[in-house]
């Protein structure tokens, strides 16, 4: 199934932009939040919050600082015990899982991620394959075509022997997503993937993780902090304010000047984007207003 | 800003309660003992002293005037000294878990003064204090020449200078029974023996040194907020971060030729102190001075009356008091600071 | 990165990489075989001048046979007897040690981390003293006091680190302050004791091979045994640990019953090694990091460091042994006068890297 997969990613990875009709179909089951509880040493931070995300879709979360959002995204990846609710994975409970199973069907890139000293990106993108291995962790030559499968679609193949600490942060992200996507999983889960990126980077980040969706049907979920490029990169779209969703559903339609007030406390105008038509907002700050 | 009447007040109460536990602990270390005697006999022994009579044929005033007077004057002395040093050096280096043992100090002192045992031949406390003073300093030298900059880093420096003073020690120890013997009454810390002679000598380190401590005080408050912010705020932190070493050395290497490697009461008081008065290190600095001395009058008079017939070193003592001090740091929730 | 690829450019053929990607797993493979092998040869080089060296000179060849049991009965229990428990031991205890070491770095992700540093050396040492001069104990007793010791102290450690899950830095934190403690009773213990008593149990706290041998070399080996079995089995979730605890979650490891097991592990090695050999300094702390830097890959390289531990110990038993440097030294001192340096060098160079 890996080779096969890794043929495939080479023929079609080809067209960045795949018309929306052409779209692989998805990929895996949805991934649910029922009424889940999410806290920090007896401070509830999220209290009851539903939230699904539909397979094969990219959907993103924002909202202001602290708000939960990073939270919520590592509870539904179990990096964070819940206090309260479930979570679904297809009809499943996913606290029935081993993690080892949850690992091969939801993959998570966190926050905070450590390259161990010397590591080389082969090696780093390799130790994805952690949960597909047996008690001893010996690689296979098909371990070899997934991780150069990964390596290939973001763009990093000409690094592999290279230390990762070496790479320059736009470098080192894409080598990161790469061990999430050896890791083979049908929905893919990140927090803030774009921070500390400039534009270009921002775009092409955005761009791989659009074609991985196209192509393969993964169900991609990020927290963003740039609401314009959240508004065009997401098929659904979530608004966040202290532990609640106060938005949701398709951008167009969520993102208005009264949802931005709601979350942010902040008056903009909101117009389409000239590139991409998704809704674009204009923050206004006390100076420079032209009317 | 309402708070601070209230502030000033606590800070100001802290200071007077020291004073009282100092003037407790004092007579306590003065009365208390193998033979326990009375405050009255204590106060007459005293006075009779201050005013230059001749000493009466009294066995309690001889134990007061010629041996609990001197062992009381080193342990303030010492327990200031301590107190002070670790202040200083956990200000310095922005690193709660510092003490002058924990950055190879002690090591260094203790293996001077085995060599200049073993090579020279010097056996008396007054003869080697000189040598501990200056394997003190070549030590934290060493330490903070590699160490400086990375609050972790420093004290694991600080563990590999000691790792590798140690076995220099104990291989010149194994083939030296005097050394042996010497060190190790010696490094078990105590105020016991007559060491207030070499206090005699030495008492112009301990008052430059604390003037020193004292006069950095308002420079950590600033270095405190970062290297960055210190130099942007007028301090030149290169200049601040020497001359207290050089006070860090006087203090701690004066108290630990003294009265041995007394481990972690350099740590602990500051931290005390921090407890009672906040993070104004004039503050700190002030209560350190009070409460040093305290604690080791403490550590030596519990050494003294907790077993039946023989003593607990003060070193002892103090490491357990220390040991919790430091658990309890690295258990509370703020530990990301270091 | 200036000129930025879309995801397309730089894909070569699938196969290609694949087979590209195999190529460097191999070449990593095959610097990990040399550095064991490297370190196979050097242990059997010194191995056998260890048989050959002492009072009495005894020729390579006569030495090897007479380890497996052949040759006059002279020789046979001077090898048998003395040299052959003598060398065994080093490389037991220095694997041991060198091992424990790569575990305590990887799974608390410091490289710093070490029993010497934790205390864990040091309540081991207190618990042989307090044996030794508290208790009159001798021989197998004083190794169960000082395992014992090592056990409480690591408990203790970890009873009082952990807060909602075991973090690093607190454990190390708690492991200086109570190296602290057990230090200063050590030495209360050895000043009050009389000088003949207080002097054998100095040495004791240094670390030796000198003494490990018959039934005490066979508790060891199994006990070596059984401990690296197990360390086989956590050895793999090392790899997604060094990641941190979330990307190691993410990935499928249960990041506390992984690091307790790892941990649990490598205090009994340390334990084990120490109670027979005291607390031989610094090997836990500077083999692996020998290691690492040998192979260069960012694994936690426990078997490379479990390889150089055992080189370590065994070239500084021959050098204390034979008065290389004008006396008869416990193996002990010579690897902390060895390994101390060294580990200065390389955090003076680790800094510099990091201001960069």
């Amino acid at each position: 199934m890996a080779r096969s997969e890794s043929t495939e990613l080479r023929t079609t990875v080809t067209d960045e932009r795949v018309p929306a009709a052409d779209r692989a179909p998805a990929a895996g089951p949805t991934l649910r939040a029922e009424g889940v509880a999410l806290g920090y040493e007896g401070r509830t931070v999220i209290d009851g919050l539903d939230l699904t995300l539909p397979a094969g879709r990219i959907t993103a979360i924002v909202g202001p600082n602290a708000c939960g959002k990073s939270t919520l995204l590592r509870g539904m990846a179990r990096l964070h015990p819940l206090s309260g609710g479930k979570l679904l994975l297809g009809d499943r409970d996913v606290s029935t899982m081993s993690r080892r199973e949850l690992a091969r069907a939801v993959g998570m890139l966190p926050q905070s991620s450590i390259a161990p000293d010397g590591v080389r990106v082969a090696e780093l993108v390799a130790r994805g394959r952690y949960p597909h291995q047996g008690w001893f962790g010996r690689h296979s030559s098909d371990d070899d075509a997934v991780v150069a499968s990964a390596l290939a679609a973001t763009g990093v193949a000409d690094l592999a022997d290279r230390p990762v600490q070496d790479l320059s942060g736009g470098q080192r992200q894409r080598v990161w997503i790469a061990m999430v996507l050896a890791q083979q999983t049908d929905v893919v889960l990140l927090d803030e993937p774009t921070t500390f990126l400039d534009v270009r980077h921002q775009l092409d980040l955005l761009d791989l993780l659009t074609s991985l969706n196209r192509e393969r049907g993964t169900t991609v979920a990020m927290v963003l902090h740039e609401l314009n490029l959240a508004a065009r990169y997401a098929d659904h779209l979530v608004v966040m304010n202290t532990g609640r969703i106060v938005a949701e559903g398709d951008p167009g339609e969520v993102l208005t000047s009264d949802v931005v007030r709601g979350a942010f406390d902040l008056e903009s105008d909101v117009v389409p984007d000239p590139v991409s038509g998704t809704p674009m907002v204009v923050p206004r700050g006390r100076f420079h207003t032209a009317r | 800003m309402t708070r601070t009447p209230d502030r000033a007040r606590r800070r100001t109460l802290v200071l007077l309660g020291l004073v009282a536990a100092l003037g407790g602990t004092i007579l306590a270390s003065l009365a208390l003992g193998v033979r326990d005697i009375d405050p009255a006999v204590v106060w007459d022994a005293l006075t009779g002293w201050a005013t230059g009579m001749p000493l009466p044929d009294d066995q309690d005033h001889r134990v007061v005037v010629e041996q609990r007077l001197p062992r009381t004057v080193v342990g303030i002395t010492a327990g200031a000294a301590l107190a002070l040093a670790g202040t200083l050096v956990q200000g310095v280096t922005r690193n709660p878990i510092a003490d002058p043992g924990l950055l190879g100090l002690n090591a260094g002192a203790s293996l001077a003064i085995v060599l200049s045992s073993v090579v020279l031949g010097v056996s008396s406390p007054l003869g080697f204090i000189w040598f501990a003073f200056a394997g003190a300093a070549g030590a934290a030298l060493l330490v903070f020449s590699i160490g400086a900059g990375r609050p972790v880093r420093l004290a694991l420096v600080g563990a590999t200078v000691t790792a590798l003073l140690t076995p220099l020690i104990t291989i010149t120890l194994i083939q030296s029974s005097t050394a042996f013997n010497l060190y190790r009454t010696w490094a078990v810390g105590s105020l016991a023996g007559v060491r207030s002679a070499a206090l005699a000598d030495l008492w112009p380190f301990l008052v430059v040194g604390a003037v020193l401590a004292a006069a950095m005080a308002h420079r950590m408050n600033m270095l405190a907020l970062g290297d960055d912010v210190a130099t942007a705020l007028g301090q030149r932190v290169g200049t601040t971060r020497v001359v207290s070493g050089v006070a860090i050395v006087m203090l701690s290497g004066t108290a630990t030729a003294l009265v041995g490697p007394i481990a972690l009461i350099g740590l602990a008081v500051p931290h005390a102190a921090r407890r009672l008065v906040g993070t104004d290190y004039r503050w700190i600095t002030a209560v350190a001075f009070l409460l040093g001395p305290v604690v080791l009058l403490v550590a030596d008079v519990t050494g003294r009356v907790v077993l039946p017939h023989s003593e607990l070193e003060a070193g002892v003592v103090a490491a357990a008091i220390g040991a919790p001090v430091l658990i309890a740091v690295a258990r509370s929730r703020s530990l990301a600071g270091v | 990165m200036a000129s930025s690829p879309s995801i397309t450019t730089t894909v070569p053929r699938a196969a290609g990489l694949r087979d590209a990607i195999g190529h460097l797993r191999t070449a990593r493979r095959r610097r990990l075989g040399m550095v064991l092998a490297t370190c196979a040869v050097a242990l059997a080089a010194l191995g056998t001048l260890g048989l050959m060296l002492g009072d009495s000179t005894i020729a390579p060849g006569t030495a090897l046979l007479a380890a497996f049991g052949a040759g006059d009965a002279g020789d046979l229990f001077i090898i048998q007897k003395l040299r052959l428990p003598r060398v065994v031991a080093a490389v037991l205890v220095g694997a041991m040690f060198g091992l424990a070491g790569a575990l305590f770095q990887s799974t608390l992700r410091n490289p710093l981390a070490s029993p010497d540093i934790l205390g864990i050396a040091a309540g081991a040492s207190l618990g042989a003293v307090t044996g030794l001069l508290t208790f009159g104990l001798a021989g197998i007793a004083v190794a169960v006091s000082a395992f014992g010791g090592g056990l409480a102290v690591a408990l203790a450690i970890w009873f009082l680190a952990w807060r909602r899950g075991l973090h690093s830095i607190r454990f190390v934190l708690v492991g200086v302050g109570f190296a602290y403690l057990c230090q200063a009773f050590m030495t209360w213990l050895l000043a009050r004791a009389e000088e003949r008593e207080a002097a054998s149990a100095l040495l004791w706290t240094v670390g030796s091979v000198a003494d490990v041998r018959g039934e005490d070399l066979g508790v060891l080996a199994v006990g070596a045994l059984v401990l690296t079995i197990g360390v086989a089995v956590v050895a793999r979730t090392q790899g997604p640990l060094a990641l941190g605890d979330d990307n190691a979650r993410a990935l499928g490891v249960h990041v506390d019953a992984a690091r307790v097991t790892t941990l649990l592990l490598a205090v009994g090695l340390v334990a084990l090694a120490t109670s027979f050999a005291g607390p031989v300094a610094f090997v836990a702390l500077v083999a692996p990091a020998i290691a690492r830097r040998l192979l260069s890959d960012g694994s936690p390289a426990l078997t490379a460091s479990t390889a150089v531990g055992a080189l370590l110990v065994l070239a500084a038993d021959l050098i204390g042994n034979h008065q290389v440097f004008g006396v008869a030294a416990p193996v002990g001192i010579v690897t902390g006068l060895v390994g101390a340096p060294y580990l200065l060098w390389l955090l003076a160079t680790n800094e510099r890297k990091e201001r960069r």
